[in-house]
């Protein structure tokens, strides 16, 4: 019965989302330093359609996102505008707005097309916002990409990408991202 | 020499100054957002026998991807007699190569260019924007480093003789580009003006399978002394000027072009440049 449904859902086009809803995101940038770059930069995230303002702090360079309501924002289409704009990202700090999210070791939780798997965290639950910060290695140095490594056993943080280890929800379609609590 | 050292080490003096590559009269690696298009008019000026001579450029250019821009460009000028066009060009800009880091990065990118005019060529110093037709292909490396933005350019141009004077004659060019924010030292908005500064060495390495000097017949508006070209032949400018960048979408650039080194007949010098460039995103 509860399978009927889910497919129902899917097939309605309504995104299974977890207990979390992303409010907003600081993107560091990578290779720019002059300001027309940077609203070139910014003009380019501007088109992507779940995002509702954008903020390019031309001293940090750290684009700061605040996402739409209730409307699917991809990780993935955030990096590749940046790309698309000639640059590269450098790191992401995300704030989710979660309900009740039990999180623990190796957890993988769903987000619209996003997976998160929580590197070396402790059971908790997660009630309100809370900044997430992406570990992937591309987006932390080699010294901290070793440490973390460390806290999982899970193949598929140390390859950076989908693996036998990852749990039936990381689909072919979904975009796997490691995370933990930005201290 | 001595001014080029100055202007470099000035720019390591800069303290909080950071670097711009959007340098005045080359290319640098890095290109446009996707799907975004620029748009440029710009003139060049210089005195030649007692006349004065332009050129007015108008270029489009148009970003296909990350790495791969494209730009069309129509040249007109009172070179050959009254102001007309003179040939239409095709440039490509393809990406190569990229290391970013923190307000650092090196990119490649390879280029090529094709001109298509009427006008024969009375300099060795071929001017695809001048109305010679000709193929430019070559390499950019351009390196932003905290305070210095530096960029060079190699490559190599090949005359497609048209009522050639010269034949047999190749140009390979070399340029050394800096530039660096002067204003401000630190960014507020999108509004704040910024103003930079460029120094640039612009060169060319002539090369003349038939050196000595040159027959032809000079026309009417073309020096009457045939020049004399050697077998392998230096041409080097300095060109130095500010930039105004507005809104961080639209940029006007001023230029003062001088002779160093002039082993053959090129466009007199001193030479000045005005454009104006304005971006436009979907």
């Amino acid at each position: 019965m509860k399978t009927f449904f889910i497919t129902l859902l899917l097939l309605l086009g309504v995104t299974l989302q977890a207990n979390a809803q992303l409010i907003s995101a600081d993107v560091g940038v990578n290779g720019l330093t002059c300001s027309m770059c940077a609203r070139g930069t910014e003009e380019t995230l501007k088109r992507l359609d779940f995002i509702d303002s954008i903020d390019v702090d031309l001293n940090t360079l750290v684009a700061h996102i605040i996402f739409k309501k209730n409307v699917n924002a991809p990780i993935e289409d955030i990096i590749k505008a940046v790309e698309d704009a000639g640059f590269s990202v450098r790191d992401i700090k995300a704030v989710y707005n979660f309900t009740n999210q039990k999180i623990g070791k190796d957890e993988h939780i769903d987000y619209g097309n996003d997976v998160l798997h929580f590197v070396g965290a402790n059971d908790k639950t997660l009630n309100g916002p809370v900044m997430l910060r992406f570990i992937d290695k591309q987006f932390v140095s080699k010294k901290e990409f070793k440490d973390w490594s460390k806290k999982t056993s899970m193949t598929c943080y140390k390859n950076n990408k989908k693996d036998d280890c990852c749990p039936a929800n990381v689909t072919q379609t979904k975009r796997l991202f490691h995370v933990t609590l930005a201290s | 020499m001595k001014i080029v050292a100055t202007l470099f080490l000035l720019g390591f003096l800069a303290g909080n100054s950071s670097a711009q590559e959007l340098f005045i009269n080359s290319e640098p690696a890095s290109n446009m957002p996707r799907n975004s298009f620029g748009l440029r008019i710009g003139s060049e000026s210089f005195s030649q026998a007692s006349a004065l001579k332009s050129r007015t450029d108008l270029e489009l250019m148009y970003e296909e991807n990350a790495n791969l821009m494209t730009t069309a460009m129509l040249h007109a000028s009172n070179y050959y007699g009254s102001y007309q066009y003179n040939n239409f060009g095709l440039y490509a800009k393809y990406r190569i190569y990229t290391d970013d880091g923190f307000k650092q990065h090196f990119r490649v990118a390879a280029y090529a260019e094709a001109a298509f005019g009427p006008q024969r060529n009375t300099f060795a110093d071929i001017m695809l924007d001048g109305g010679n037709s000709g193929l430019n292909a070559g390499l950019i490396f351009t390196l932003l480093e905290n305070h210095l933005a530096l960029s060079s350019t190699l490559g190599a141009i090949m005359l497609v003789p048209n009522e050639a004077v010269y034949t047999d004659i190749k140009n390979y060019l070399f340029s050394l580009s800096a530039g660096y924010l002067i204003y401000p030292s630190l960014y507020e908005s999108y509004h704040d003006l910024n103003i930079n500064f460029y120094a640039e060495l612009l060169g060319k390495y002539i090369t003349y399978d038939k050196p000595g000097v040159v027959n032809y017949t000079p026309i009417a508006g073309e020096n009457p002394d045939p020049p004399t070209v050697h077998e392998r032949n230096i041409v080097l400018d300095l060109a130095i000027g500010p930039q105004v960048i507005i809104n961080s979408i639209s940029r006007i650039d001023l230029s003062v072009r001088m002779r160093l080194i002039s082993e053959v007949e090129s466009f007199p010098t001193p030479a000045v440049l005005i454009r104006f460039e304005q971006m436009f995103y979907h």
